[in-house]
């Protein structure tokens, strides 16, 4: 089972957002896509999800094409993607995670899986809650709850820790955490402990991808500030000159 | 009120009752596309659409043909039309929509101009219940019992793809398609009501109901059952007074149904303000020695 990108391109109009994007991701990794703004880390991810066709190359997930794999995929987009006074609680947010093409199809474990999934992200008590009543970070939690609700294979994260504050940006560092290993991993962020501590691999996006060594340095550094194992992005392995401009931010630990 | 019923049962009054039944047939139809109306903020939209519908009037009225059918055909082609380009054309899409609702009725206009005999616009503008009759009563049914069905079997694609267009997307749900036969939707639902309360108001009732319901509901299902009788109120206690009171009984319906509304924002915020204020207290308590649950800290 994995994620195979071949030559993939995307343009918006007469930009050229990625570039012959070539890439292999197996079954259990968490792959961190970091990068700059407009480096086309957001598009890379939603090429793979399906919510953008690309221009040249082709993506294939368990070796069939990304529309056939769209069920099995949890997505957790920027949280300001939806409307936040929309009249819809809790519950019902993370239902639209099992939501299926045939209006007719109805899973008979709605409650049950979408209650499971809310427990994961500590919010079962606020399932009937609306959803404009809860934090940011709350609403953060209810949506990867709703990426959970179908027990996805696949789980990608755009951003998740954008809009919130430290005290939940550890716990959704320690959610993460639970998930790695069960299921494959994609996450695009510009938080870069959570690159340092769970990531398997880090790509780095800019128009190009580019793939950061990485090395456990637990030995030398010991733990981060979550308590989890370190890994170091290697710098003293020359890179394309425009592949990446991800060092200066990383300083020495990513 | 005694005299309206009578009038209700009188053999000679029969448009009466056929602008009630009409009313009531199209209650459920305009809760459930009016909330969807609301919730998603395209009530431009459903108003572009109304107006455009006065040019297949117009059609109908020149051509010789019932007006009705040429509304609801018009309407249709208005919402294919906007469908089109507020999903494919990367235009300011708030212009084009009100070109269609300027072009519509000025193409409506002209006909009803051009039309033999003399034709009254403002009968289709503001509504008039004597044009009524058995024939638009079946279509009316219809027409509502295809929307109904539909808002039912789609609630769930309409809640999720309403909430978050992108996610449901990313479940592999056609969300183009579902948006158009929503908008095809309204065009139909538009039409139900045009006769009763006419073209420029019928907006209204497609958007105060579901906005009184939302004040009083956060749940999008409770709200459309919330509006649907409404809807039926406001259109039953529109028709009677007006009946009564001898005014138009589009205008009668709309200012009921407006001052319903504004009452009932009233009532919500004063309550809210209170509940708020007797809350505050334990705030700031808390404010002062935060708990630890993350519930409450984030």
């Amino acid at each position: 089972m994995s994620i195979v990108l071949d030559k993939v391109s995307y343009e918006y109009g007469q930009n050229t957002v990625l570039d012959a994007i070539t890439a292999t991701i197996d079954q259990g990794e968490f792959v961190s896509i970091i990068g700059p703004n407009g480096g086309g880390k957001t598009t890379l991810l939603k090429l793979i999800i399906g919510l953008l066709q690309p221009g040249n190359g082709t993506i294939t997930i368990d070796g069939e094409p990304v529309h056939r794999k769209q069920q099995d995929i949890g997505y957790v987009p920027q949280v300001s993607q939806h409307d936040n006074r929309f009249p819809i609680s809790v519950l019902d947010v993370v239902k639209t995670g099992l939501l299926t093409k045939d209006p007719l199809l109805r899973n008979k474990n709605v409650y049950d899986q979408c209650m499971q999934a809310l427990e994961t992200v500590g919010l079962s008590d606020a399932a009937a809650k609306p959803i404009y009543a809860l934090s940011g970070g709350q609403k953060q939690r209810v949506l990867i709850a709703r990426a959970l609700a179908g027990s996805p294979s696949y789980l990608f994260l755009d951003e998740p820790t954008s809009n919130v504050d430290t005290v939940i940006n550890e716990q959704l560092h320690q959610l993460l955490k639970k998930l790695s290993g069960q299921r494959t991993i994609l996450l695009v962020t510009h938080d870069y402990s959570l690159v340092s501590s769970l990531s398997t691999r880090v790509f780095c996006i800019n128009r190009h991808l580019h793939e950061h060594p990485i090395e456990d340095t637990m030995e030398e550094a010991g733990h981060d500030i979550y308590g989890n194992r370190v890994m170091r992005v290697r710098h003293d392995i020359v890179l394309n000159e425009d592949a990446c401009f991800c060092e200066q931010h990383l300083g020495g630990h990513a | 009120m005694n005299e309206f019923f009578s009038a209700l049962t009188s053999q000679d009054l029969p448009f009466l009752r056929y602008a009630l039944l009409a009313g009531l047939l199209s209650s459920p139809a305009f809760g459930i596309i009016g909330t969807y109306v609301v919730v998603n903020r395209i009530t431009s939209i459903a108003g572009a659409i109304s107006h455009a519908a006065l040019a297949g009037i117009g059609a109908g009225l020149y051509f010789g043909f019932n007006p009705l059918a040429g509304a609801t055909i018009a309407a249709l082609i208005a919402g294919l039309i906007i469908s089109f380009i507020t999903l494919k054309v990367n235009e300011r899409v708030d212009s084009i929509i009100g070109m269609i609702w300027a072009v519509g009725m000025s193409i409506g206009l002209l006909f009803i101009a051009k039309s033999p005999g003399y034709q009254d616009p403002m009968s289709y503008l503001f509504g008039n219940i004597l044009l009524i009759g058995k024939s638009d009563l079946y279509l009316l049914l219809t027409l509502d019992i295809i929307t109904s069905i539909a808002g039912v079997i789609l609630f769930h694609h309409i809640q999720a793809i309403s909430f978050d267009a992108e996610f449901a997307r990313s479940r592999g749900i056609h969300t183009d398609l579902f948006q158009i036969v929503m908008i095809m939707m309204i065009s139909v639902t538009v039409v139900l009501m045009v006769t009763v309360v006419g073209i420029v108001m019928v907006i209204a009732l497609l958007t105060i109901p579901a906005a009184t319901a939302g004040l009083f509901s956060n749940r999008l299902k409770t709200i459309m059952l919330l509006a649907t009788v409404l809807t039926a109120l406001f259109h039953f206690a529109g028709l009677a007074l007006s009946y009564t009171a001898d005014s138009p009984t589009g205008a009668t319906t709309i200012i009921i149904a407006a001052a319903v509304y504004t009452l009932s924002l009233s009532a919500v915020s004063l309550y809210r303000k209170r509940k708020f204020t007797e809350h505050a207290p334990a705030v700031s308590a808390q404010a002062a020695h935060p708990p630890e649950s993350d519930a409450k800290t984030d």
